[in-house]
């Protein structure tokens, strides 16, 4: 990631005061389900369940999927966090058949919260927000821990179950039976899928992106191979203090992701971007895991829409935002793709609008980005075009 | 019953480093003349045809028209455990592309045949204003000057020169090259510098290339062999700047 954006973004997060729950060195509650594995140390990383003081179905707690739907608030998304109660124990990431490790593969096939106890080595104390992950409330270490029966996931089961599928096509095959994106990644997470012999465990920020970029290669493939649209079309949808705008542009598949952080500490305008041609991304994101993730959400739409277009996502966070992980941007533009769009003739009209509905001069997007700059000026042209007139073109699909 | 034997693996190796880079699969298509493939890649902006005339081979029989359809990335897997000096023997069963290696050991792999519901596409004809001859080294290096500023190129040729260049936010490239060719015409378009890469990884199937350029129009970029028993050609559609 770009050590500016980084910076930044542990600046942003740094200022801001939260209050974690309150809990004793025994704990009675629920878990979502939920599970978090850091990276620290790794390949020995500390693994373990998050467990909220509360009984019942808890799943709103580790449901990115359904705040922004509901309408959460900062402040409610915040406090559901700080109730989360870590509890962990160092592994290697190799063992995946230790008791231990193998009640966190109980809890994460879950298909619903679970009644848990625990007892910590000392009170679980401070909490956990940086600039990269989802917060989460106090931690410790835990010495026992016993969970309630479990009701599994059929989709999450099945691929357990199966040795020899391979952890991309498990994650494929999840994706398409509509299990939400976070039970995917928290199945994986914890090693419950992929050829036997080579499961393990990844950390919770490492499994978000390899999921979300997993679910993007192979809708891209699907995309490919759909016909590209016949106009521009802007997507657009704001909450969280964030503005995103999508615009689909009439090329073939490429894609560029800019966001803009405005006035949030002080006086700062910051923007970065990274973006792809036709050929796909080689090497990881400048930007980081929600480059991936945005990609796989606007993969997602065009997809389900049997469509082929070049996407420009424009994003701007403003005063009030908190960084509380990847998921801001993947149900976001997930919400705005499912809005109904605005259509234009030309790249000109369609950059005109937003630059109407956008804080920040568009020409100062324009500067830090690629594609913005090219799309209006360059086209890549396909083989098909220069056989029109001549003779009958030999690559047309019949 | 098809099967031909080659003595240098890296034809093959060689050959199939760029195509597998292009397309996810291939419909090769052998006769008793020889090897052959046409393809698209799934965007419509590269076409890629190889030929290996029967020649080439060090034996070589195919007693009827066969179609062998592969998964690229499967073959490639395959041919990267070839060794320099091992002989390669292709031949095929039910269902089966047979690779073998004879070296120290016989290595024999199957790939399994796949399904492809189109023909191959027949490389398309175009007139070109120009036609000439540079070093696939000089190539190759021009495309690792330019990428150090931009993600495309401009290939451009007149009576003298040959010049690769870009413009890049961060400075510019040019390459300069005598060419010594007869050529009457100007002639530039514009490529992505991923694609013209993914075409040179095909570096050891000839120490020249022909390059055939018009404005705003396909390249058309070819090694041929010495002997003119092997071509590995490719047509790449160009970037097109609006006239706005």
């Amino acid at each position: 990631m770009i050590s500016g954006k980084d910076f930044y973004l542990k600046k942003l997060t740094a200022h801001l005061n939260m209050k974690s729950v309150e809990v004793g060195k025994e704990l009675n509650g629920s878990t979502p389900p939920s599970v978090f594995i850091g990276s620290w140390k790794y390949p020995k990383v500390y693994a373990g369940p998050m467990i909220a003081p509360l009984h019942g179905d808890t799943k709103i707690l580790d449901m990115p999927e359904s705040w922004i739907p509901e309408h959460k608030t900062q402040e409610d998304i915040i406090n559901y966090r700080m109730s989360l109660v870590r509890g962990k124990q160092p592994v290697k990431i190799t063992e995946v058949n230790n008791n231990f490790v193998e009640k966190l593969q109980e809890i994460s096939l879950a298909a619903d919260s679970i009644e848990s106890e625990a007892e910590f080595g000392n009170k679980p104390k401070g909490l956990y927000f940086n600039e990269r992950d989802t917060p989460f409330g106090p931690s410790a270490v835990i010495e026992k821990f016993d969970i309630a029966n479990v009701r599994w996931d059929h989709a999450l089961e099945k691929v357990y179950y199966d040795s020899d599928l391979k952890a991309s096509e498990a994650v494929n095959y999840l994706h398409i039976q509509n299990v939400p994106f976070s039970n995917i990644q928290k199945a994986f997470s914890v090693g419950t899928m992929g050829v036997k012999k080579r499961r393990r465990l990844v950390p919770t920020r490492w499994s978000i992106t390899a999921c979300d970029s997993t679910i993007a290669d192979i809708l891209l493939n699907e995309v490919r191979y759909h016909d590209i649209i016949g106009s521009y079309r802007l997507y657009e949808f704001s909450s969280l203090n964030n503005y995103y705008a999508v615009l689909l542009v009439p090329t073939l598949w490429q894609f560029e992701w800019t966001e803009a952080f405005l006035h949030i500490l002080g006086r700062e305008e910051l923007i970065f971007s990274d973006y792809e041609h036709n050929e796909g991304k080689k090497g990881y994101s400048r930007v980081g895991g929600c480059y991936y993730t945005c990609k796989m959400a606007v993969l997602e739409a065009l997809a389900r829409e049997k469509i082929q277009a070049g996407v420009i996502v424009l994003r701007e966070a403003y005063n009030g935002y908190v960084p509380l992980g990847v998921f801001n941007v993947r149900e976001n533009v997930r919400n705005a793709m499912n809005q109904p769009y605005t259509e234009f003739e030309d790249i000109n009209t369609s950059l005109a609008y937003i630059g109407s509905k956008i804080r920040l001069p568009l020409e100062k997007f324009i500067k830090e980005s690629t594609l913005l700059k090219e799309i209006p000026r360059w086209r890549q042209t396909t083989l098909d075009s220069f056989w029109r007139n001549k003779q009958k073109n030999p690559f047309s699909k019949s | 019953m098809f099967k031909a034997v080659l003595n240098d693996p890296n034809i093959l190796k060689t050959s199939f480093d760029a195509i597998s880079s292009i397309v996810d699969e291939v419909q090769m298509q052998a006769d008793n003349e020889g090897l052959r493939l046409d393809a698209l890649d799934r965007s419509h902006i590269t076409f890629v045809h190889l030929e290996l005339k029967s020649d080439l081979f060090d034996e070589f029989s195919c007693i009827k028209p066969l179609k062998i359809n592969v998964d690229t990335e499967e073959l490639m897997k395959v041919l990267k455990r070839a060794k320099s000096d091992d002989i390669v023997e292709l031949s095929t069963d039910e269902g089966n592309l047979i690779v073998t290696f004879e070296g120290e050991a016989r290595r024999r792999f199957k790939i399994r045949l796949i399904d492809i519901e189109y023909e191959a596409p027949s490389p398309p004809e175009l007139e070109y204003p120009t036609e000439f001859e540079v070093p696939f080294s000089l190539l190759k290096d021009s495309i690792q000057d330019i990428d150090i500023f931009s993600d495309k190129i401009a290939l451009m040729v007149d009576k003298d020169k040959f010049i690769s260049s870009a413009e890049g936010e961060f400075g510019d490239a040019n390459i300069e090259y005598l060419h010594g060719e007869k050529i009457e015409n100007k002639a530039k378009s514009v490529f992505s510098l991923e694609k013209i890469k993914e075409m040179l990884k095909a570096d050891k199937f000839s120490d020249t290339v022909t390059l055939k350029l018009g404005n705003d129009m396909p390249l058309n970029l070819s090694l041929k062999m010495v002997t003119e028993d092997g071509e590995l050609s490719f047509l790449l559609a160009p970037r097109i700047e609006s006239e706005e």
